[in-house]
Formats: structure tokens, sequence, C-alpha cells
């Protein structure tokens, strides 16, 4: 189970002894390991210890100090304010509190403030592991192994690079031309391959072209320019795409 | 607190989970006796087992959705195949944060069956409790 690392930060000694108390019959989920005055005082101690969750009270003193939480160089804990004055519900808003509990303390309420920082605690993690999972997929489909993976409706089909002449936009579906004369309907439209493709030697010489430069047999010139591929496969450069296109064959 | 429950299953499979809803149901009334079960499977085994001895029954059941292998949903299944000594003895209360409106649904369609989100407020146990 998770333990949460927290620290007190409150002049308050009925505050301090309930925390204490709380923290005791709660040894299983929840670690004070400090008790601090104020915010300004805590700074180092915070550094020192890296608490997940600070139990604060919103002093004027206090909120003035926030700003000194910029210079810590690992995740902002999350706060639970602590007070009597109703008003300081807008600074914990303010501040991004987690939550907000009235003196004097009612365990049932505490027990649900923990369990809303443990859970916001869990999603931000779990969201950062998705996107790193997310940028991880993306790379390896990008990385030059040679290989496109083509959906349809029912299938996926592992083409070889190298294997395709060229891709053409039907709509929202793309289809595949591969060089023994094969064609491939995928349920993704060419924008979604452009990426991939582009990386490797793959070049838009249309708006609903993308060829393998590797495939080109000759390039004619007449009335604009036109790729040839084996099987007589003739496409057009679109105009405003010829400038660059050259460029790229000739690299 | 004066009630009539006595006994609470907890079926999570999530131990932190568990433990916050055994522990607001403690701190309001510290008399009821908890069973915690972080495996739903062991959780219908102990209530086949003992479905004809109430006794050993909970009056209350606190059920978890997302679970491996038993979700809530298979586990309500089971438990309706059981006796009608446990059906008339026990009731379930879903306690989930799924998001899912089907799930959602799902669960508040059965209206023998109550239906809370995570986590528990001592109002919401109250009213069941009295």
């Amino acid at each position: 189970m998770r333990l949460i690392k927290a620290i007190v930060v409150d002049s308050n000694i009925d505050v301090i002894n309930q925390l204490s108390k709380f923290a005791d019959e709660n040894a299983i989920i929840i670690d004070v390991c400090g008790f601090c005055d104020n915010l300004k005082q805590s700074i180092s101690f915070i550094k020192e210890h890296k608490p997940e969750l600070i139990f604060l009270q919103p002093t004027a003193d206090n909120l003035a100090s926030f700003s000194l939480l910029k210079e810590l160089d690992f995740n902002i804990p999350k706060f639970i304010f602590i007070s009597d004055d109703l008003t300081n519900a807008y600074d914990a808003y303010k501040h991004s509190a987690v939550d907000f509990q009235k003196k004097p303390l009612d365990f049932n309420e505490l027990i649900i403030s923990i369990y809303k920082v443990i859970k916001l605690i869990e999603m931000e993690i779990s969201f950062q592991n998705q996107k790193v999972n997310q940028i991880k997929s993306l790379s390896v489909e990008n990385s030059d192994n040679g290989f496109i993976a083509i959906s349809s409706s029912d299938k996926i089909e592992l083409i070889k690079l190298e294997d395709i002449v060229y891709c053409k936009a039907e709509g929202k579906y793309t289809e595949f031309v591969l060089s023994n004369k094969q064609k491939i309907l995928s349920s993704k439209n060419l924008g979604e391959y452009s990426s991939i493709l582009i990386s490797n030697y793959f070049f838009r010489i249309h708006h609903s072209y993308v060829v393998n430069v590797k495939q080109i047999i000759k390039i004619t010139k007449k009335d604009g320019l036109y790729c040839e591929f084996a099987h007589g496969i003739s496409l057009p450069v679109a105009k405003r795409r010829q400038e660059e296109f050259v460029k790229f064959i000739k690299l | 607190m004066n009630t009539k429950v006595k006994k609470v299953m907890i079926v999570d499979d999530n131990e932190f989970d568990c433990y916050i809803t055994s522990k607001i149901i403690n701190n309001l009334d510290p008399t009821v006796d908890i069973m915690e079960f972080n495996s739903s499977l062991t959780a219908i085994g102990y209530l086949e087992e003992f479905q004809n001895s109430p006794e050993k029954l909970p009056n209350l059941i606190f059920l978890d959705i997302y679970m491996p292998i038993l979700d809530g949903f298979d586990f309500i299944e089971k438990f309706n195949e059981l006796s009608g000594v446990i059906k008339e003895y026990t009731k379930i209360c879903i306690l989930s944060t799924t998001v899912d409106d089907l799930y959602i649904h799902k669960a508040r369609v059965n209206e023998s069956i109550l239906f809370t989100s995570k986590p528990i407020t001592k109002e919401f146990i109250q009213g069941i409790f009295n």
C-alpha cells in the first residue's frame, strides 16, 4: 500500500496534536515526518525530506511565502489547508490545494482528504505513464525497421517499405500499391502514414500520392513532371511540389 | 450509532481503497465487524461456503467493479446463484470510481443493488445503516 509522506506547517497546538493522533492511527497510509511553525522556516526541511503532502495553516505570512516553493527541484507537494476562516477556502482554490478542512478536525473528513490526495497522485502518475508509453510506441512506429503495419477492417498486414510503389489517398482510406501489383486498402488516411513514410525514402508528389523514390524508373517532363514506375504506372507531380521534389531526388 | 448492520464485507482488490472504506465505517461505528477481501474469488468462495449460516454472513457487501478475473458484475451474477437465505440476509452496494456511463447505468438499473461513488461518505453510511 502507498505510504504518503507529509509535514505539518501549523502553529496551532490543537491541530498539531490532532494530526499526530490521526497519523498514529493511520500509520499504514500516512507518515508525518515533521512539524513546522511557518512555511518560510520549513523550506529547508521540505527540500531535505521531499514530502508529498503539506498540511498548511493559511496565514497571510504562509500564503505570501508560497512563491518559495517554486525553487523546489522536485514535484511540488500537495496541500490540505486547515483553517477556521472559510474565506481561506478561496486561497485554497487559488493555490490548487487538494482539500480544505475546518477546525476542529474530523478524522473521517481527514481520511477523505488523504484519499483525494492519493488518488490525485496516482492519476498524475498514470497519466504521465500513459503519455510516456504513447511517445515510446510512436517512436517505435517511426523507427526505421523497414516495415509498415497496414490495418484494414479485418486484418493488419506487415509490408516491407521497399515493396511499396506508391500510396494513394482514397477519401478517408489509403490504397497501397506494391511492386508485385498487389493493392492493399487501409482504413487510415494518407496523412496518418505520411510521417512514417516521409522519414524514409518516400515523397508526397501530390495531394493524393506518396511515392517510393527508389521505385521510380524515370521522370518525364511534359506539361509538368511525371514519375514513371514499372508496369507502365505514371503519376503527376503537383506544380507547387515540383521544386521540392527535384531537391529531394537529387539527395 | 444504533444500527442493524453488524457485519460488513468489503470486496476491493485495491488495498488502499479497502482500508479507507473500512476506516470510515469503523470511525462511525467501532462495533461493526468488517471483513476485508482483496480478492473477489476468495470473497465469493466465503459466501458460497456460509450461504446458509446467517451468523457468518455480512448484512452488507461493499463491492468494487474493476477487479481482475471476477469483476463486480460477475460477482453479482455468482451471488444471485446462491441460496435464498443469503439473498434475503445480505445486501450489496456497488462502490466504484468508474466514469464509464455504461457501467454506471448497469450498476443503477438493478434496484435491489445500491450504488455510490468512492470515497464513501458518512452520510451515505448513516443513510443505509439506519
